[in-house]
């Protein structure tokens, strides 16, 4: 496994990759020991897994619905999300309750919810997917690099990943963000930095397992680099561990952004998120007045979308894994 | 074994010292430097001048840096200029609730999980599996400072179960003895940690399951409870030792989430509060605080492990 040969290496791994798959680890690379399967056919063969899974459909049937109610929501239900002060120039009631006129209400600065839960989802889902990117192609290379060198590279690289794993993320953005008041696209790599170390471990066993494997040796006597290894043949072939694991990256990456915007360090106005809609709402008394429309939309909001990418990913880990799928 | 642990604690040390320099780092970089955080932005330059020379601000920096590790070394953590008083001080007061909070919730979301987890491995595919999944799953998804207006809404506002707030004792025996306020608190934090514990707990225990010597005590006339207690179980329980310590700087994280939503006068509250009164040192002496007790929990469950698997003791 590692060319200290400590037992230790072996068994550590195995269950932090099992944080979020309960066949991940160990098993991963068993299962691909087993089959002579090339990754389009493991592939195809996931999406028809999904697709059987019935709470995958909800999932990203969910995921759809919250795209299209912020991005293409905005077109249809016209809100204005950019004057501050509408209760005093257009006589636009604050707090007010769901009408015909603003269906989920008015907030204490008078923008009405259902727009501005649009407005800040933009923010929030552009964020979280850019971060999870971010976070999976750090994550991918670091991993495959480590595990395909091996050796000294391999542990400086790994210890380096199970140092930083040993810090309260969220504290570490919490006081970055404090210092430097973030912008979005800031936000979305501080997000996307504290969160690679998870893919980069997931993508070291696999490509653990990979790289002793006969095309790779193939490759290797044919001339081909090591670059051409890691980046041809090793990455492709952890395709679907990488898959699975961005998408609960995604889900990590809402919750942390919301974090975030409670403590008051998420997006800065004029734009906003849920967390920071949350935050202004319970300070606002919506919880002590009973202004249920500001307390319950954007917490669901937040909840729906971490679910629903935490359910595809779970189905598409699932179908990827034939060991789990038999039982 | 021995090797192992001075191998961990190593690299527990070198944790502590990467953070203390991003640490360092981080207050260099502060948009106008330090001097300006605390006197102000239309500070004069000759009263920054003092303040460096005050603060040992002008010496080089990796005597600064040693200065601050020093400092860490005997619980000094830099001058709160808002609340006027010591970091330190402040800490001293705050950590043992945090630290009480932390523990008490875990060891909730331990002894849940538990049997949680065997249930649903034992029910595997049933009905009542799929329902505590999904159940996991949106508990896992769902933000602290969500759930916890909601269980106040609803247990102690409507129905006056339990207090909306969390204790407000001084000292620790205070705060235990007043469970009704301790318990939603408690909950909202343990939550998170139980969802992801027993779903842990259900795949580590079907892979015991899967195991051939369960099949083995199964043919040699041991009883289902035999297998599933006296065996899976034994088994299934070791890698959740590694898993709470993984765990664990989440936990800490969302401690911090949870103190802020119920006012529990912890570590997390001064935090918070010290992001919106833009009280520098106090934050980055909470973090620091915050992290080391986590590196050190995190630590702790390692040597635990190494001290219950077989497998490490005899390498």
């Amino acid at each position: 496994m590692n060319s200290t040969g400590e037992p230790v290496a072996d068994v550590q791994p195995a269950v932090s990759d099992t944080l979020r798959s309960p066949a991940g680890g160990p098993d991963t690379a068993g299962r691909r020991a087993g089959g002579a399967t090339t990754s389009a056919n493991d592939w195809r063969q996931s999406v028809r897994a999904v697709l059987r899974h019935r709470l995958a459909i909800v999932g990203l049937t969910i995921v759809v619905f919250m795209l299209l109610l912020c991005f293409a929501g905005p077109l249809f239900y016209h809100t204005n999300q950019a004057n501050a002060q509408l209760a005093l120039t257009s006589n636009v009631p604050t707090n007010a309750a769901p009408s015909a006129a603003h269906l989920l209400g008015t907030d204490s600065s008078s923008y009405d919810e259902l727009g501005r839960i649009m407005y800040a989802g933009q923010s929030d889902l552009e964020v979280a997917l850019a971060a999870a990117v971010l976070a999976t192609f750090v994550g991918v290379v670091w991993g495959a690099v480590a595990g395909f060198a091996g050796g000294i590279v391999d542990t400086i690289m790994m210890r380096a990943v199970d140092s930083v794993l040993a810090v309260p993320a969220l504290l570490l953005l919490i006081v970055i963000s404090d210092l430097f008041k973030p912008s979005k696209a800031f936000l979305i790599l501080l997000i996307g930095l504290v969160a690679w170390l998870v893919p980069a471990r997931l993508v070291r066993a696999e490509t653990l397992s990979l790289r002793t494997r006969e095309y790779v040796q193939a490759v290797r006597i044919f001339g081909g680099s090591r670059w051409r290894i890691v980046f041809r043949h090793i990455i492709p072939n952890a395709f679907g561990t990488i898959v699975v694991n961005a998408t609960f990256q995604v889900a990590d990456s809402i919750l942390f952004l919301a974090a975030l915007g409670y403590v008051g360090l998420g997006i800065q106005p004029p734009g906003t998120d849920w967390g920071t809609m949350l935050s202004t709402a319970v300070s606002d008394g919506a919880v002590v007045n009973n202004y249920w429309w500001l307390v319950w939309p954007p917490g669901l909001a937040i909840v729906l979308v971490a679910v629903s990418f935490n359910l595809v990913g779970d189905a598409l880990r699932d179908g990827l894994d034939v060991r789990f799928q038999r039982r | 074994m021995i090797g192992y642990i001075l191998r961990r604690i190593l690299q527990a040390v070198v944790v502590l010292v990467v953070v203390t320099i991003l640490v360092f780092l981080l207050t260099h970089l502060i948009p106008g430097g330090e001097a300006r955080e605390a006197l102000g932005p239309r500070a004069s330059p000759a009263s920054i001048a003092q303040f460096n020379r005050i603060n040992g601000l002008d010496l080089p920096l990796w005597e600064q840096y040693w200065q601050l590790v020093d400092g860490y070394v005997h619980f000094r953590f830099g001058y709160s200029f808002k609340l006027n008083e010591p970091v330190g001080t402040l800490l001293a007061n705050r950590m043992p609730k945090t630290l009480l909070l932390v523990g008490l919730a875990t060891l909730i979301a331990i002894i849940v999980a538990i049997p949680l987890g065997v249930f649903q491995s034992v029910r595997r595919n049933k009905a009542s599996d799929h329902i505590l999944s999904a159940l996991s799953l949106v508990a896992y998804s769902m933000p602290s400072f969500y759930i916890g207006p909601i269980l106040i809404l609803y247990f102690a506002i409507d129905l006056h179960w339990f207090s909306y707030e969390a204790p407000q004792g001084q000292t620790v025996g205070a705060i235990i003895s007043d469970p009704r306020a301790l318990f939603l608190p408690l909950i909202t934090l343990a939550l998170v940690s139980i969802a992801a514990f027993s779903r842990f707990m259900r795949s580590s225990m079907m892979d015991e399951l899967n195991e051939d010597y369960g099949r083995t005590a199964l043919a040699k006339g041991a009883g289902r409870n035999r297998l599933l207690y006296g065996h899976a179980l034994r088994n299934a329980l070791l890698p959740l030792v590694t898993m709470v310590g993984l765990s664990l700087p989440n936990i800490v994280g969302g401690a911090f989430i949870t103190e802020s939503v119920f006012n529990y006068p912890g570590m997390g509250l001064l935090g918070v509060d010290a992001i919106f009164q833009d009280d520098v040192p106090t934050l980055i002496g909470t973090v620091v605080v915050a992290t080391l007790a986590t590196v050190i929990g995190s630590l702790l469950a390692d040597v635990i492990y190494s001290l219950l698997d077989p497998r490490i003791r005899y390498s």
